[in-house]
């Protein structure tokens, strides 16, 4: 299989896309750009309309509103039979009664890919996904990780523009999840296509893509790379969604008051009476409340002496240096905040 | 059927396989089902009906029904509560045949009951003239009561004893851990959580009463019923105006039954079905052993009569002349191969049935519970339509509609083979769907993502996925087809006899010997049909048989 640039790595654009099941509105006016070749992610709580935007592009459903391109082709009124999107679905849909290669070849028949080029294609699938070994096995004789093989083999088998993915991950125990998760990365870099993939999963989102979108209420919040979307979220759903976000109000040096996101490591604690004067930290008071042991983080919810909410802090479990020490709710600390390693949200929603 | 968002689809119609066979479903149904019911609801004219309320005939006929539908009903569901209970609570040995018979008895042809009736507790019944010495006639009411409770407590165990498997052993065992004795916790848990599948089980077997056309051809005597009063309208004085009458006010009850059954199947979901977490594998609580002797002795009882049914209908054909001269003879089964034709027109018949049904029903559920169909519900309910009309109302609907319509096609095998196709596909329809319900619709989307046109899908995925149940419907199409009476006495011509009905005639003209040799044969096709469908698809009959 060759998958040439010029197919494999496509441009994804939605404009102004909305659809409604009845009078409820899934996706409201969401623009949407997937450079070609990256891997986007489409982020969110459930009922965000992730997953319907997914099966507006595949076909499954038609948008009640906007367009779609692919590869700057329009696809109102291709048929989901023929849109040439690649999918990977949440429980990977493999045909039970179909071995691992007529899994794969069912496309290729489907397409009327005449049978010799059906069976190297078929070949060149398996051996490029490594499971050719797998070639006559059933789908329930495979492990999970195997399954999700096998159901990227057969989307990417006829060459698809574009390659969905539907939580692919959410049915693999959490071990296994974090081994599939670093494979399907090479594998897309490796394949070079253009891939949107779903879930609710911030971590799966921030580590695998190139970019991510979160949505929420059918509404896209911030479209970005995952860095931006975790230092500098546009709202506070998308500061709340993607991680912890503690809010402080600081006084700047011009003297105005600013309220600014800091993630949980971005600050620190350390016993009272011995703070160093730096004019870049503001120190704070405050009391330990509770404590919660991760491994390797601590995590203290620290009250400040003044009525603001709690503050979370995390903290290495064990500290290379003797320099901090660790706490137990009840202990008066010393809070430290960068002063200017804040981030001021633009929208506060 | 809730609306389910995933079926959205855009253009369905568009494809053309959908397209044809969405139209030709509607046309069957329309045709074929609804619209020979429209016909035979403005057949009766004013006439008609002032007739039906002022002839005491008929008011006695209707009054009979009612009362018939409600004893019947009553007896069978109790019969079939005690069987169930002794199978699943009762803990004796020989379960497995204890549960086997009340299948057989299930799946036999609906003449059976009546005609083993007559031989065992008729006027020279084996029972009551050459065991008991009595002088008896119970032909009438109480014999018709007695028959039709034996003849469909089966309905009342099968659904009772799933409810009974799925209710497991963990309240029982709670009731017992909060103190509660043996007997009591039959009585104040077990049996009260049993309340909605006996009601369902009720209205279940009500219908079957009031459609009931074997039962009181044979034995009920002078005691007039609707159903069998429609028939001898039509074909003895050919008054299809009045037949259809009778018929419509046969419907009436049943429809209300229909609906009711309808309305509990959709909404009781979840209530009282026990609220928990994991199933688990509590043993279940016994009961005191005194209690269980005596359902034993229940079910020893019942069983033996069951069984007797089949012995005396197998013994009757190789005796001279049934409760007068028991010597042993071949002549009714010699005689009795002069049937042949009609033999082979059940089989032809039965088994084009059988393959009607599989498609109607199998496209329906696929249009109905996968593609976004326009009118679904409509559909939906065409298709279950014919679980709620009698038997022979809708033959009746056949006749005069075809008559009107297409007068060639009467006494026609085509008319033969709709009828008892229409009568099944109901039972067809819901075994699909449940199948279809159980795959994921995650499969369909991915065909068709791989670029499989909807038609493409349905032959690659949905057929070897759920040919299980297209089989299971095959099989109970054909099974329940070989027997049936009611749908096909009034389309049977000289040609297209088939042997159900040659039965009955033979036992009207107490014939009884050939009419035993017949009923043999085809009880011998069903028990070999269900045995073929046990060793193919190892389908759960006890399950299939009670949706």
């Amino acid at each position: 299989m060759d998958t040439s640039a010029d197919t494999a790595q496509s441009h994804l654009e939605l404009e102004s896309v909305s659809h409604w099941y009845g009078d409820v509105c899934a996706v409201r006016s969401v623009s949407l750009s997937v450079r070609p070749g990256s891997f986007f992610t489409l982020l969110g709580p459930s009922g965000c309309g992730k997953t319907t935007l997914l099966r507006l592009v595949s076909g499954f459903l038609n948008p009640g509103a906007g367009s779609i391109r692919i590869g700057g082709v329009d696809q109102a009124g291709i048929p989901a039979d023929r849109r040439r999107v690649g999918m990977v679905f949440q429980d990977y849909a493999l045909f039970p009664h179909m071995t691992v290669a007529a899994n794969i070849a069912y496309g290729l028949k489907m397409h009327r890919v005449p049978r010799e080029e059906r069976a190297d294609r078929v070949h060149a699938v398996m051996q490029r996904l490594d499971i050719e070994d797998l070639k006559q096995r059933y789908p329930h004789e495979l492990s999970g990780g195997q399954q999700q093989r096998v159901a990227v083999g057969r989307a990417v088998v006829l060459e698809p523009l574009l390659l969905l993915m539907d939580e692919p991950l959410s049915n693999l125990d959490a071990k296994l999840r974090v081994r599939i998760r670093t494979e399907l990365k090479e594998l897309q870099q490796r394949l070079g296509i253009t891939t949107v993939y779903v879930t609710h999963d911030q971590e799966e989102a921030l580590s695998l893509s190139d970019d991510i979108a979160v949505l929420d209420r059918g509404r896209l919040q911030q479209q970005s790379d995952p860095v931006t979307i975790y230092e500098k979220p546009v709202n506070p759903f998308v500061a709340g969604f993607v991680g912890s976000a503690n809010m402080l109000h600081l006084t700047g040096q011009d003297g105005e008051r600013r309220l600014c996101m800091y993630r949980p490591e971005w600050l620190y604690v350390a016993p009272t009476g011995a703070e160093a004067d730096d004019p870049k930290t503001e120190i704070r008071t405050g009391t330990v409340t509770a404590r919660e042991y991760f491994g390797p983080t601590l995590r203290y919810r620290v009250s400040l002496t003044d009525d603001a909410p709690p503050v979370y802090v995390d903290a290495p479990s064990r500290p290379r240096t003797g320099q901090r020490d660790t706490f137990s709710p009840g202990d008066e600390v010393a809070l430290y905040i960068p002063t200017d390693g804040g981030w001021e949200i633009p929208d506060r929603g | 059927m809730a609306a389910d968002r995933r079926l959205t689809h855009p253009h369905i119609l568009k494809e053309p396989g959908v397209a044809i066979s969405y139209v030709a479903l509607s046309v069957f149904l329309l045709f074929f089902i609804v619209g020979p019911l429209v016909v035979v609801f403005l057949e009766p004219g004013a006439a008609d009906w002032a007739r039906v309320w002022t002839t005491p005939r008929w008011r006695t006929a209707i009054g009979n029904t009612l009362s018939m539908a409600f004893r019947s009903t009553a007896t069978a569901l109790l019969v079939g509560l005690v069987y169930a209970i002794a199978i699943e609570r009762g803990n004796f040995p020989g379960k497995r045949i204890f549960e086997l018979i009340p299948l057989l008895l299930l799946v036999s042809p609906p003449f059976v009951g009546g005609l083993a009736f007559i031989f065992l507790l008729g006027r020279s019944g084996l029972i009551t003239s050459s065991w008991l010495g009595l002088e008896v006639s119970l032909y009438g009411r109480t014999g018709l009561w007695i028959a039709q409770t034996l003849s469909f407590f089966p309905v009342a165990f099968m659904i009772l004893r799933s409810s009974l498997q799925s209710m497991g052993g963990t309240l029982d065992n709670a009731a017992r851990g909060l103190g509660a004795g043996r007997t009591r916790v039959l009585f104040s848990v077990t049996i009260p959580l049993l309340v909605p599948g006996m009601l369902a089980a009720a209205l279940f077997i009500g219908i079957i009463v009031l459609a009931d056309f074997a039962n009181p051809l044979l034995i009920g005597g002078r005691y007039r019923v609707l159903a069998t009063e429609v028939f001898s309208q039509l074909t003895g004085w050919a008054d299809s105006g009045m037949s259809a009458a009778l018929g419509i006010v046969l419907l009436l009850p049943a429809a209300v039954f229909f609906a009711l059954q309808q309305f509990l199947s959709r909404r009781s979901h979840g209530r009282y079905v026990t609220v928990g977490g994991r199933s688990s594998q509590l043993p279940q609580v016994g009961l005191p052993a005194p209690l269980r002797i005596l359902l034993f002795l229940f079910c020893l009882a019942v069983a033996a009569y069951t069984l007797l049914t089949f012995f005396v209908i197998f013994a009757a054909a190789v005796v001279q002349l049934w409760g007068i001269n028991y010597t042993l003879t071949l002549d009714h089964v010699r005689r009795s191969l002069r049937h042949w034709p009609e033999l082979r027109n059940s089989l032809v018949f039965a088994l084009s049935a059988a393959a009607l049904c599989t498609l109607v029903s199998s496209v329906s559920a696929y249009l109905v519970h996968r593609c976004r169909v326009p009118f679904r519900t409509g559909l939906d309910l065409a298709t279950l339509l014919p679980a709620g009309i009698p038997g022979t109302l809708y033959g009746v609907a056949l006749v005069t509609s075809f008559a009107r319509w297409y007068p060639a096609l009467n006494g026609t095998a085509l008319l033969i083979i709709l009828a008892m196709a229409a009568s099944y596909i109901p039972v067809g329809y819901r075994i699909s769907s449940a199948a279809l319900q159980q795959m994921q619709v995650s499969l369909d989307d991915g065909a068709r993502n791989l670029g499989a046109h909807r038609m493409q899908v349905f032959r690659d995925i949905t057929v070897p996925l759920t040919a299980n149940a297209l089989f299971a419907t095959f099989a109970y199409a054909f099974i329940r087809s070989i027997g049936t009476v009611s749908a096909v006495v009034f389309l049977v011509s000289f040609d297209t006899m088939v042997s159900s009905v040659i039965i009955l005639n033979l036992a009207e003209q107490s014939s009884w010997g050939r009419a035993a040799a017949l009923a043999s044969m085809l009880v011998l096709i069903t028990f070999a049909g269900l045995a073929l469908v046990r060793l193919i698809s190892g389908t759960r009959w006890n399950r299939m048989f009670t949706r």
